[in-house]
């Protein structure tokens, strides 16, 4: 066959009215799925790590220094994540919220007050990877499963350049999902103090005798000052202040739905038309040629 | 190229946005391809095996290729679409300069423009998900297939050449939207000019290099400097002259090679979360003790990721064994090291791998920045490949 540009060309002008057809039908679908989808509106706020009590030692390395500087706060996101996505969180919140009922109350059967199973393609797929193991996998509500619902709901991205975390969420439920990520944040804040609060109780004891055994003025009043910033941190424990982190930028809320959004969906549905059909005509026509 | 304003990345946790987005860049792909076959630049194997490589982009962006493995593959992509929409670079973080972090080394510092520039000038139909921009990373790796295959002769190392295409690791890498595909192009292709002693393009390259990867360039320069400043590719004495010529100007500005080599290696560390709370860290105190631990160094990069039983080691350990029994096999076959030019390969790529093995502490990233060298040591080996079949098939014409 005689490689020739002009026959592609009369190839494709020929082809022109299905490529148009195509097109117009997969906007059409396109259409049809972005009046079905669920509006979701962002529901954001902006915190920083508390950074007064854990100053990073940077040594006298002059590079480590220099590399480090604002990158100090990196390990406290690293903390941060693990600790707003713990199962422990996840507990506080049902024991304290009742998060777990408040999410799945559509599965909550009352005459037996037990969570019923779940039956959608994920957990059948799990069902049927755990059968391999020998497990028998049970879709029910339960800690583990808040945990990673709000794992997939709420998004925690660190800036670089800023310092600051966003904490971000797509829903169609904004003032639900606002007070769940308020609660989220009061309970990831107390599980920082939970954690922190034998040691520091410990170094307010150790504290204390080294005051009494003590006799240099010196010696008394350098231990004190330790002792008033270990004190200020058990203040904060125990109230209801932040402790590990600020709030930069309180709530906030998408005035109207951004997601979907129209022309986007509605776009990339014409070019999947546009480009799956021009590339299935050229397809069938190189494929008539004859090979090498 | 498309791309949703409202919405950072896409991922496949939004299948239908996922799914059509990469499969309208799949067909624009496809409709590629079936151009060059069309035109005679593909055959037919060619053909089904790149088609069966742009379709992997999508499989494994499903399956492997998880957000949080490659978190700077966003970054490539908001530059390109401040490129799209400004026509600029309004980005805080996608801007250039020519001085950059470091005055010592990091001087041209267009690591986020130039490739933002280079995955602009195709215009792929979506760049609206975590992955979009593997497809131009696909194309550009395409184009230096043909590239290398229009300067091999024989069939059985075009075929080679398209296996290598499809090793695990640059199957990886070329399904993410990184700037390493751009990398292994850039320094692949400035191996060709230079071995062909092309000064002008050469020099354009390296810069092109210096610009996207100083650490590349670095290494690259001693190719460079090499061919055109030592004219190694002489003979023997010409490449031994330069090499203590290097000695020499290595033991000279050992305080700045060592800063250089420390502050990346610090750089990694703090990067990977290693870093001690203390900020003692060990560092490399003269050039002798670089040299003597740089054997050591290389067999650990060539061997990497090691054995073991995690995904990584049970992929790209064979893997890394494949390569070095090829490389064996390729060598005694051409009798490699009976040219100065191919010593003179074989000393970069023990640099690349070196240099790399020091300063870079995570495997995976190790991985990544290892097979630019990796390839670019792969592709001088098959040219030499395919000089001696052609010369055995000659004679016995």
């Amino acid at each position: 066959m005689k490689i020739d540009h002009k026959l592609l060309i009369a190839y494709l002008s020929k082809s022109l009215r299905f490529i148009l057809i195509s097109t117009l039908l997969t906007t059409l679908i396109g259409f049809v799925y972005v009046i079905n989808e669920t509006p979701r509106h962002e529901v954001s706020i902006i915190i920083a790590p508390n950074m007064d009590d854990d100053k990073v030692g940077l040594g006298a390395n002059g590079i480590v220094a220099s590399l480090v500087g604002a990158g100090a706060q990196k390990p406290f996101i690293f903390e941060f994540e693990r600790t707003i996505f713990s199962l422990d969180v996840a507990k506080r919140l049902d024991e304290n919220e009742n998060l777990l009922f408040k999410i799945f109350k559509d599965f909550y059967d009352e005459e037996t007050k037990s969570y019923a199973q779940i039956n959608n393609l994920d957990s059948r797929l799990k069902k049927i990877k755990f059968w391999f193991y020998g497990i028998d996998y049970k879709s029910i509500p339960n800690h583990f499963m808040l945990r990673d619902y709000i794992q997939g709901s709420v998004n925690v991205a660190f800036n670089d350049f800023s310092g600051l975390i966003d904490i971000s969420s797509l829903t169609s439920n904004p003032y639900e999902t606002q007070e769940m990520i308020k609660i989220l944040l009061r309970e990831t804040d107390n599980s920082f103090k939970e954690i922190d609060k034998t040691n520091t109780e410990a170094k307010i004891d150790y504290l204390y005798k080294e005051i009494s055994r003590n006799k240099e003025v010196n010696q008394i009043a350098a231990i004190s000052s330790i002792l008033q910033t270990e004190l200020l941190k058990k203040s904060m424990m125990g109230s209801s202040a932040n402790y590990k982190f600020r709030t930069v930028r309180g709530f906030e809320m998408s005035e109207y739905p951004i997601y979907p959004n129209f022309t986007f969906i509605l776009m990339l549905f014409t070019f999947f038309g546009f480009f799956g059909s021009l590339a299935y005509k050229i397809f069938r026509f190189v494929l008539n040629i004859p090979k090498d | 190229m498309l791309y949703d304003i409202f919405a950072d990345l896409y991922y496949f946790d939004t299948p239908v946005v996922f799914l059509l987005s990469e499969l309208s860049n799949l067909a624009f792909c496809s409709i590629l391809l079936c151009i060059l076959y069309y035109f005679r630049k593909l055959n037919f194997r060619e053909f089904i095996f790149w088609n069966l490589g742009f379709l992997s982009i999508i499989l494994l962006g499903i399956t492997v290729v998880a957000p949080e493995m490659f978190p700077d593959s966003g970054s490539y992509l908001r530059c390109v679409r401040d490129l799209t929409d400004n026509f600029a670079f309004d980005e805080l973080n996608c801007q250039g300069s020519v001085e950059g972090d470091s005055k010592l080394f990091n001087f041209l510092n267009f690591k986020k423009t130039l490739p933002a520039i280079f995955f602009f000038l195709i215009p792929i139909p979506s760049i609206a998900t975590s992955i979009s921009l593997a497809f131009i990373n696909k194309i550009y790796l395409l184009a230096l297939y043909i590239f290398i295959r229009s300067k091999l002769s024989d069939d059985r190392t075009k075929f080679y050449l398209l296996v290598l295409m499809f090793l695990p690791t640059l199957l990886l890498y070329s399904s993410t939207g990184l700037r390493d595909i751009l990398v292994m192009v850039v320094v692949a292709t400035l191996l060709f000019t230079t071995i062909e002693r092309k000064f002008v393009i050469s020099t354009i390259f390296l810069l092109l290099l210096a610009a996207i990867k100083p650490q590349n360039a670095a290494v690259m320069m001693v190719l460079y400097a090499g061919i055109f400043l030592f004219r190694s590719h002489k003979s023997f004495l010409h490449l031994v002259i330069f090499l203590m010529s290097c000695l020499i100007i290595g033991v000279s500005f050992q305080v700045e090679i060592l800063y250089v080599v420390n502050y990346f290696r610090i750089g990694f560390l703090n990067e990977n979360g290693l870093l001690p709370l203390s900020g003692v860290v060990f560092e490399y105190q003269s050039f002798t003790a670089l040299i003597i631990d740089s054997p050591l160094a290389f067999l650990k990069g060539i061997f990497s990721p090691g054995f073991g039983f995690s995904a990584l080691n049970i992929i790209f350990f064979p893997e890394s064994i494949f390569l070095i029994i090829l490389f064996i096999w390729g060598a005694r076959y051409t009798d490699y090291f009976s040219e100065s030019t191919n010593c003179l390969v074989f000393i970069v790529f023990y640099l690349g791998i070196v240099l790399n093995s020091i300063v870079v502490p995570n495997d995976a990233t190790f991985l990544r920045y290892r097979f630019a060298f990796v390839y670019f040591l792969l592709f001088h080996l098959l040219l030499m490949v395919d000089k001696k079949r052609t010369r055995i098939k000659n004679n016995d014409l």
